[in-house]
C-alpha cells in the first residue's frame, strides 16, 4: 500500500495534468482548426513523417506477416469468395458484349460525369488513426501539394471520404464509414435521391430518407450526387444489399455495402476542386 | 549503459518515441475487423501497473500528447483520457499485493477497455464530432483492442519497468 503522502502527491499531479489537458482542449477548440497548437501539431507531423515513412517500408514485411497471422481466417474466406467471384465473372464474360451496350446506353442516358476530368493529387495511405474510435486515415500529401480541408478523396473503386485536416506534407481523411459522415447520393439507375450515412467501421452504410413507395432494387448502385456541390456526381459509393420498408416508419431501412475496402487502402486520389463556398465547404448535411 | 546516460525521464521518452514509430507503420495494420492494438493507451496502463498512479498519469499525459499529434480531434483529448486511465489503473492495482503472471495481461485488457470508454465518453462531453459513438461499434473495439493489448502487455511491462527503473515487485511482475 502506498504511503498517504505519496497518494496525495499522485492526486495533486493528476489534478494539475487534467487541468492542463482541459486548457489545451479549450484553446484548440476555440482556435477552430487554426492557431498556435495547430501549427505545433502540423510541424510535429511533418518532422515525424520521414521517420515513419522509412520505418513503414522497413517494417512492411513484418506488418504483412503479422497481418497474415491476425487475419488468416479473413484471407481464407476472401480466397473462397474470390474463387466464387471468378467463376461468376467467367460466366459474365459471355454476356459482356450485351453488357457493354447497356453500359454505353446508361452513360448516355444519365450523362454521368467522369471523375477523371477533375484535377487530382495521388497519395499513399501512410497511417490509420492510432485511436480505434476515430475512423480516419493519414495520407502523405498536404497543403504543399494543394490539398485542403473538405476535398473529396477517392480510391480506384469509389468514394473514400474527405479531407478532415492538413499539414504541409500530411492530411487526415475522414472515412465515409464514420457515423458523422453524411454524403449526398442517389441510386443508379433509378435516380432516387438519398443521403448515405456512415455506421461504424465494421457495419454497412445506410441510405436515408427513401420513402416506402420508392422501389429500391437489391444490388442497385449508390453513387454520389452533385447536389450541394460538395462531391462530383456519380462517384461509386456502394451497392444496396438490403432494403426493407417497415410498417409505421416513414422511410425504408436501406443498407449499402461500400465498394471500397477500407481495411486495405493503399493509394487514394484527392480531388482538387473548389465547392461553391471554397475548399473548406462542409459536406451537405454533415455536422461539423 | 544507455539506461544510465538517458536517466529515468529520458528512458520514458525513448519508449514513447518507439511507440510513435511503431504504432502507425506496424500495429495499425494488425487489424481484426478494423480494430487494432493501441500501444499509446497501453503505456499509461502499464506505467500505472508497474510504477503507481502518479507515474501512470505522467506517462499517460506525455503519450496522450504524442497520440494527439496526428489526430483531427482537439489537442489534449487523448492526453486527458490517458492521464486518467494511468492514474485509475495505478490506483486500482495498489490494492493488489503480488499477483500471478496473468495480472499483467488482464490489467492491459481492462485498462484498455477503461481508456477506450473514457475516450468516447469525454469526446461526447466535449463534442468531438470525429469520434465514433455507436455503442455496438465501441463495444467491438473495446473487445478487440483489449485482447490485442493483453497480448502486448508483458513485453511493454518489461520495457516500462526498464524505463521507470522499478524492482519487479508490482502485481504479476515478481
Amino acid at each position: 500500500m502506498a504511503a498517504p503522502r505519496s497518494g496525495q502527491r499522485s492526486r495533486f499531479t493528476v489534478m494539475v495534468l487534467v487541468m492542463v489537458c482541459l486548457t489545451l482542449i479549450t484553446i484548440d477548440t476555440k482556435a477552430n482548426g487554426g492557431g498556435f497548437l495547430m501549427m505545433v501539431r502540423s510541424n510535429a507531423r511533418d518532422v515525424l513523417a520521414p521517420a515513419q515513412s522509412g520505418l513503414s517500408q522497413v517494417a512492411q514485411p513484418v506488418a504483412d506477416f503479422a497481418d497474415g497471422l491476425v487475419n488468416a481466417g479473413d484471407l481464407k474466406a476472401e480466397n473462397r469468395r474470390l474463387r466464387d467471384e471468378n467463376g461468376r465473372l467467367q460466366g459474365e464474360v459471355l454476356q459482356s458484349a450485351d453488357a457493354q451496350r447497356q453500359l454505353t446506353a446508361l452513360l448516355d442516358l444519365n450523362k454521368l460525369e467522369v471523375v477523371k476530368d477533375i484535377p487530382r493529387v495521388a497519395a499513399r495511405v501512410v497511417n490509420t488513426a492510432p485511436s480505434n474510435v476515430q475512423l480516419t486515415v493519414e495520407i502523405d500529401r498536404g497543403t504543399d501539394d494543394g490539398v485542403a480541408t473538405g476535398m473529396p478523396v477517392v480510391a480506384g473503386s469509389g468514394l473514400v471520404g474527405r479531407i478532415a485536416s492538413t499539414s504541409g506534407t500530411r492530411s487526415v481523411v475522414r472515412l465515409i464509414t464514420d457515423p458523422e459522415m453524411n454524403v449526398a447520393a442517389r441510386l443508379a439507375p433509378s435516380g432516387v435521391l438519398t443521403s448515405v450515412k456512415g455506421n461504424g467501421a465494421a457495419a454497412r452504410l445506410r441510405a436515408q430518407e427513401i420513402k416506402p413507395d420508392q422501389v429500391v432494387g437489391e444490388n442497385e448502385a449508390v453513387v454520389t450526387s452533385a447536389i450541394g456541390g460538395n462531391y462530383p456526381d456519380s462517384i461509386p459509393i456502394g451497392r444496396v444489399v438490403r432494403a426493407e420498408a417497415m410498417a409505421g416508419v416513414s422511410y425504408q431501412r436501406v443498407e449499402v455495402e461500400p465498394v471500397t475496402d477500407f481495411g486495405r487502402l493503399e493509394f487514394v486520389s484527392v480531388l482538387v476542386r473548389r465547392g461553391p463556398s471554397g475548399p473548406a465547404a462542409r459536406v451537405a448535411g454533415e455536422q461539423p | 549503459m544507455i539506461a544510465t546516460v538517458l536517466g529515468r525521464n529520458g528512458r520514458v521518452l525513448l519508449l514513447i518515441l518507439g511507440v510513435i514509430l511503431l504504432q502507425g507503420p506496424v500495429l495499425d495494420r494488425m487489424q481484426v475487423a478494423r480494430a487494432h492494438p493501441d500501444l499509446f493507451l497501453l503505456l499509461p496502463v502499464i506505467a500505472g501497473l508497474v510504477a503507481g498512479p502518479g507515474e501512470g498519469a505522467w506517462v499517460g499525459f506525455i503519450a496522450g500528447l504524442a497520440a494527439d499529434v496526428p489526430l483531427p480531434t482537439a489537442f489534449g483529448l487523448s492526453a486527458l483520457v490517458f492521464t486518467l486511465t494511468g492514474f485509475a489503473v495505478g490506483s486500482i492495482v495498489q490494492t493488489l499485493i503480488e499477483g500471478p503472471w496473468w495480472v499483467v495481461p488482464l490489467t492491459g485488457a481492462v485498462g484498455t477497455a477503461i481508456g477506450e470508454l473514457l475516450y468516447v465518453g469525454i469526446a461526447t462531453v466535449t463534442d468531438q464530432s470525429l469520434v465514433l459513438r455507436d455503442p455496438q461499434a465501441v463495444a467491438y473495439i473495446v473487445v478487440v483492442a483489449g485482447m490485442g493489448n493483453a497480448i502486448l502487455a508483458i513485453p511493454v511491462a518489461i520495457a516500462m519497468r526498464w524505463a521507470v527503473d522499478t524492482e519487479p515487485t508490482s502485481p504479476g511482475m515478481a
